[in-house]
């Protein structure tokens, strides 16, 4: 039965994207064709992405659905882009805003970007740790929770993404420096000095024992050239005879504004950045 | 017995030898000093004069052996004279009379009981005798101090080496050389490529070109020099290279009173293949150096065709030193024309491994320090 009405509202939301003029289309900032939340849990969630793309000009999206296929596309990414661009998600000229969509049946889920604001807050790695959010409240079919972790920890990032530090691999990825210990430093040092030390004994040694032994054959006659005519010479061509051809495609990679130690955002050729997965 | 000559002073009949720095023979007991030139012509007359009273002698002894033979003594178990067979000759030193043993092949020498200087004119006459020589420009005593030079800052040699070596006995050395005037004919043909690289912003375009390249010349050489005696190493004589040929001087006895001289022993027909080999290297390089302007240039095909012209025989002045230590045999040499020296050292293994331990051991510590200032 439940399987029945979710493919219902599903459809309903595909005859909407279809049958809607896309300037007509006002899709709220959380939109559960899935119904797998109260009409209360709605609310606050509605409130909480209203305050910060109010505050931040970045909207923060929530689509869930039966299953994506219905709406005639091959993957999830690719369904919650064309849905951001039908429905005209986004906040601003730019279009920021972050879109997290759940397609129920086979438990799939994409997590979209769009705009420069969007892709400076939401880098690959912030968008990876957002995941880590809310994929363990989903798991255990805690909906409710995974969206609201989603929804606050998103308003979080938009901050830190203000105040000029977004979350990317640059500072999280690298483990906390320990200072090596006394006897490790000078153990290393040791290790390190003996290595060199060798290397260097081994050069110089080798040209000490150069030093005791220079004669040695000779095997060219350049000085004995003749002064004139030393060289003559009777024929010289230089024929072209063919060419070959080698063309190799360059690979652009965009990269967005965010990190720039290694981190940053990728953005596909539509303008998005994003994941998919299960949950 | 064979004659040998000493040239003596025309004023108070003292050797001479032949001084490097005024290129004249020099008498140290008077002071008097002639020329090349004046000596040769003084000592042709007395070589004309010596020759008949060495012909009246030959008589006069022939008769006396007849005499003798009548009621000498049985000498049938006697070796044959050591100086009419195998590879020494006897000779009488002219200025002292003692019987003098030398290798056939020994040119000039001195006398080791009166030290006079002393030429085996025979050696360096007729079919042998040199077209050149390239007098000593540099004497014993430059010679001495380059050797202590070459000793100097050489930190793997045996402390004791240096002193025990009897570096004063370096001795001043004419060494025979072969010098070969030739022409090589090469032709090289090669495929080159040149490569150009277009990049666009989507693509990078390489385009490769293929040439096929030849190149056909002669190269001329005058005087390869090749070592013409079987004592000198040829890497010894190679290493002393280049002399410089503008001071070649048509031979004389005249320039080797005061040194030591051998006849060659290894005829120009078996040095020419090393002569032959440097001038094929040689060519090759120089007609391959102008195919330039290429990415790469693969050879396909190479021909050369050696043309031998004249050789010339020459005698070239080497200072040498031969010691042995701990068994071993060390030889050094130095160009008598230009001061380079060549030669192996021994080698203190307690030196070696010293040194090796020291800078390993330095460098630990300087490393391990900065290291842990840091």
């Amino acid at each position: 039965m439940k399987k029945l009405l979710l493919t219902f509202v599903s459809a309903a939301l595909m005859i909407v994207m279809l049958a809607v003029p896309a300037a007509a289309a006002d899709l709220p900032n959380v939109t559960d064709a899935a119904e797998l939340m109260t009409e209360q849990q709605l609310a606050t969630l509605e409130e909480m992405s209203e305050d910060i793309a109010q505050k931040y000009g970045c909207g923060v999206y929530i689509v869930t659905v039966g299953d994506y296929r219905d709406l005639e596309d091959t993957d999830i990414q690719t369904c919650a882009e064309d849905l951001y661009e039908y429905f005209d998600l986004g906040v601003g000229e730019e279009k920021n805003g972050i879109l997290l969509m759940l397609s129920m049946e086979e438990r799939d889920y994409a997590l979209i970007a769009f705009g420069q604001k969007a892709h400076y807050s939401f880098t690959d790695y912030g968008s990876r740790v957002l995941a880590g959010e809310f994929l363990d409240n989903f798991r255990s079919d805690d909906w409710y929770g995974g969206f609201y972790d989603y929804v606050e920890r998103s308003g979080e990032m938009l901050a830190l993404a203000e105040s000029g530090t977004p979350v990317d691999d640059y500072a999280e990825d690298e483990p906390e420096y320990t200072p090596p210990s006394r006897a490790d430093r000078i153990r290393m040092s040791v290790i390190i000095g003996l290595v060199l030390g060798v290397i260097i004994a081994a050069i110089t040694c080798g040209v000490f024992k150069r030093q005791m032994k220079n004669a040695v054959k000779a095997v060219g006659a350049e000085r004995y050239i003749a002064k004139e005519n030393g060289m003559v010479m009777h024929d010289r061509f230089d024929r072209f005879t063919h060419q070959t051809v080698h063309r190799e495609r360059i690979v652009h990679e965009q990269r967005g504004s965010g990190g720039g130690h290694g981190g940053g955002t990728t953005v596909n050729s539509h303008g998005f950045s994003g994941h998919s997965g299960k949950f | 017995m064979q004659s040998v000559t000493n040239y003596k002073c025309p004023a108070c009949t003292g050797p001479l030898r032949y001084d490097e720095k005024t290129g004249r023979l020099v008498c140290d007991y008077c002071g008097s000093s002639f020329t090349v030139s004046e000596i040769e012509s003084l000592y042709a007359e007395k070589d004309e004069q010596a020759a008949a009273a060495a012909a009246a002698a030959a008589e006069k002894e022939e008769a006396a052996q007849a005499a003798a033979a009548e009621e000498g003594w049985d000498s049938a178990d006697m070796s044959s004279d050591w100086g009419k067979d195998g590879d020494v000759r006897a000779y009488n030193c002219p200025s002292c009379g003692a019987e003098l043993i030398f290798d056939v092949n020994t040119a000039a020498t001195s006398c080791p009981y009166c030290g006079n200087p002393t030429i085996v004119p025979g050696n360096l006459s007729g079919t042998l005798k040199p077209d050149y020589v390239i007098p000593f420009r540099l004497n014993k005593d430059a010679a001495v101090k380059a050797l202590r030079d070459y000793y100097h800052g050489k930190k793997l040699l045996p402390k004791a080496f240096a002193s025990e070596n009897h570096i004063n006995e370096v001795k001043g050395v004419y060494v025979p050389f072969w010098m070969y005037d030739g022409s090589a004919d090469t032709a090289i043909h090669a495929t080159a490529t040149r490569v150009h690289t277009n990049v666009t912003r989507d693509e990078r375009i390489t385009v490769t070109e293929y040439y096929d390249v030849y190149r056909n010349g002669t190269v001329s050489f005058d005087r390869i020099p090749v070592d013409a005696s079987k004592k000198m190493p040829d890497e010894y004589m190679d290493a002393l290279e280049p002399y410089d040929y503008s001071a070649l001087t048509a031979f004389s006895n005249a320039y080797l009173p005061g040194y030591m001289a051998d006849k060659y022993d290894v005829s120009a027909d078996e040095c020419a293949a090393r002569a032959d080999d440097r001038a094929s290297r040689t060519a090759e390089n120089a007609v391959s150096s102008t195919i330039s302007g290429y990415a790469s240039v693969m050879v396909d095909g190479r021909d050369m065709r050696l043309r031998r012209g004249r050789v010339k025989y020459a005698l070239l002045p080497v200072w040498i030193l031969n010691t042995k230590w701990h068994g071993k045999d060390y030889m050094f040499a130095m160009n008598g024309q230009t001061g380079k020296i060549v030669g192996d050292l021994p080698v203190d293994k307690g030196r070696y491994w010293t040194w090796f331990a020291g800078i390993t051991v330095a460098v630990t510590a300087v490393v391990t320090a900065v290291q842990f200032l840091l």
